[in-house]
């Protein structure tokens, strides 16, 4: 399998009146070509930021300091870091399609469904308003969206928030594109409408061969839908893995408290050891690896002065720990 | 004292929708709609439901922040809608809640210090000096030490957690008998959200006995790690009521079998192998319905469901259960 999407050493730093954040650091990660990738981690992690350096819908006071995202296009690979607003903006829409976790940012209060959803159409493709309109209709009728014909026509403080969200997802759909990077896209609904959004995920990439980049904070979610995970830390990568391995053998002690700490209605959840400590401080990044004053594996001499780098350790595995040191395979 | 600390009779609560502004409307949300259940002394409830279900009104009735329409709540054998405003206050420091708003439930011109000595200050005589032991105490008992540090902090030096610690110290300040938390981790991350489940189940062996816990929350995973019983609402309404593991176990009423299905378990052995169900939303009750709430989306529904209510039955198992299926 072909990747559509190689970030290598990607930096990226905001300006703030206290000073300067990191909020990635030298993040080298590849996307495989029609697969579900979960991003996962708490606040400040970065994982935010990292989807939105590659939609390059990076805040005014952001910077990409270092590294490229190299998107592989059917006309062949991209820089999306180099490239013009202008080459962005065709790229954005017709080949990324994005979703976000709150849906009513994202719709204007004034307009019909339907209209929002051609004018995403119209702006990349030469189309008469009726195809678009049929075509409108057809994908809301694929994303199994009752009375397609009512939600056309409604405005959005007329639909529910799962509704929403699937207008949303229409709007990312409509142009196909090769991939879709969706920020929380359930974090806002109940939990039904949101089994019912990860099916509809799930369906997309077998209907379109999407590739997905969906952020999450549960871990739950990522189970459910994704095929590798990624889990991010202070604006680092600490592991990627396959979603059932890193569960059934999570190799960072990080991976590993994250595990031990989350709660679940199965008592046959992997039982790690309980996270201690706060979340990373980012206006005080730590020295070393910035996992190490929450860590109880860390070895003195190496761990608070090192950052320790990616290390690939297995088939499609990699993990940033000094334990695993000299286990490259 | 007796065992009982708890008991809800028939609450109900219909909050009218207006139409116009001088025309009184007949029509109304029923927010909670005859909710009944007995807590013992000790006792861990979670109330579950999604967006809607009226949980968050069944707070607040219990609290007394709202007057019911009909129905009532005994607190410790005392009925609370007819005890005079003066009375309540009295009563109240019994009675704490902790808000899902972690931020919000702050003063944030107070620092730690003053935002705890005002409970004491409002609520009992003691001297600057004693409320300064017990603000220690306190925050000890909370995890935020060393509390000297602490104490002089305000709420913006403070970490999302650490605020919902200081939240919990003021609702444990008075020694209440019964602390409603609305939601209290969701705006928590994962570890932190297992570091304060850890404290209210610190807090509560601490006072084994003489503490009982009303947890409201959507989620599912933190309702089945930190209670003994289960409040499912749909709509307002009860759907079922009874132990808390037999329940996300082994739910009876179709709407908590499509609850429980929907939640994601991180552990891929399990996902791959269940079987979701879900399936339309919830509708919009007319004020003259009297079918039940969930008919539109169950799969069993028969012409039955959408005439009448089903009633709350008991199950050989304990549990109660309003569906036709079970009666």
């Amino acid at each position: 399998m072909s990747n559509i999407l190689e970030i290598k050493r990607l930096t990226v730093e905001y300006k703030v009146p206290e000073g300067v954040i990191k909020a990635l650091d030298k993040i080298d990660l590849y996307v495989k070509k029609g697969e579900i990738l979960a991003i996962v981690g708490e606040s400040g992690s970065g994982k935010t930021t990292l989807a939105h350096s590659i939609a390059r819908l990076l805040p005014k006071n952001a910077r990409i300091v270092e590294g490229s995202i190299i998107f592989h296009t059917r006309k062949g690979p991209v820089d999306l870091t180099k490239i013009s607003e202008e080459e962005m903006r065709k790229i954005r829409g017709s080949m990324i399609g994005m979703v976000f976790q709150d849906p009513m940012t994202y719709l204007n209060p004034v307009m019909k469904i339907s209209d929002q959803i051609i004018e995403g159409l119209i702006s990349h493709k030469k189309i008469s308003k009726k195809d678009a309109e049929a075509k409108t209709l057809d994908l809301l009728k694929k994303l199994r969206i009752p009375n397609p014909e009512y939600v056309a026509k409604s405005y959005p403080h007329q639909l529910s928030g799962g509704m929403k969200q699937r207008v949303i997802i229409a709007m990312a759909m409509i142009n196909q594109p090769d991939l879709l990077i969706a920020d929380e896209p359930t974090s806002a609904l109940d939990v039904t409408v949101q089994a019912e959004i990860l099916e509809l995920f799930k369906e997309l990439r077998k209907e379109y061969g999407v590739t997905i980049i969906i952020i999450t904070h549960d871990l739950g979610v990522a189970v459910r839908i994704a095929d590798r995970i990624v889990i991010m830390y202070a604006g680092k990568i600490m592991e990627i893995g396959d979603v059932r391995e890193v569960f059934k053998q999570p190799l960072h002690p990080y991976t590993q408290g994250l595990l031990g700490s989350i709660l679940s209605i199965s008592e046959n959840v992997r039982k790690g050891f309980i996270l201690k400590g706060t979340p990373p401080d980012i206006f005080n990044p730590t020295r070393g690896c910035k996992f190490h004053p929450r860590c109880p594996f860390v070895m003195r001499d190496i761990c608070i002065n090192e950052d320790p780098p990616l290390f690939h350790v297995g088939n499609e595995r990699y993990v940033a720990c000094w334990l695993y040191r000299g286990v490259s395979s | 004292m007796t065992d009982e600390l708890l008991k809800v009779e028939h609450l109900k609560k219909y909050f009218p929708i207006r139409k116009s502004f001088f025309k009184r409307s007949s029509l109304y949300i029923k927010a909670v709609d005859d909710v009944s259940f007995i807590m013992r002394r000790g006792e861990i409830l979670g109330v579950v439901g999604e967006s809607g279900s009226g949980k968050t009104t069944l707070a607040r009735l219990i609290l007394r922040l709202i007057k019911p329409t009909s129905g009532t709540v005994y607190f410790d054998n005392i009925d609370i809608f007819k005890l005079s405003e003066k009375e309540m206050r009295r009563l109240r420091p019994k009675m704490q809640m902790i808000f899902q708003d972690v931020t919000a439930s702050l003063n944030p011109r107070k620092n730690v210090r003053d935002i705890l000595a005002q409970v004491y200050k409002t609520h009992t005589s003691l001297s600057k000096k004693e409320i300064d032991q017990n603000i220690e105490k306190l925050l000890t008992s909370v995890g935020l030490t060393p509390p000297h540090i602490f104490m002089n902090r305000y709420p913006y030096e403070l970490s999302g957690g650490q605020r919902q610690r200081v939240n919990i110290a003021r609702a444990i300040a008075l020694e209440p008998e019964l602390i409603i938390a609305d939601e209290p981790t969701s705006a928590l991350d994962a570890s932190l959200k297992r570091q304060i489940v850890d404290l209210f189940k610190h807090i509560y062996e601490e006072r084994k006995g003489k503490l009982s816990y009303i947890i409201i929350s959507h989620d599912i995973s933190l309702i089945y790690s930190l209670t003994q019983k289960t409040l499912v609402m749909y709509l307002g309404r009860m759907v079922e009521y009874g132990d808390t593991k037999k329940i996300i176990h082994d739910p009876k009423h179709p709407y908590t079998i499509m609850l429980i299905s929907a939640v994601p378990v991180p552990d891929p052995d399990i996902e791959r192998n269940r079987k979701i169900f879900i399936g339309g939303e919830p509708m919009t009750l007319e004020s003259t319905f009297v079918g039940c709430p969930f008919y539109n989306r169950c799969p069993f529904a028969t012409e039955k469901c959408k005439k009448e209510t089903p009633p709350l039955v008991r199950l050989d198992d304990g549990r109660y259960v309003a569906c036709w299926l079970y009666s």
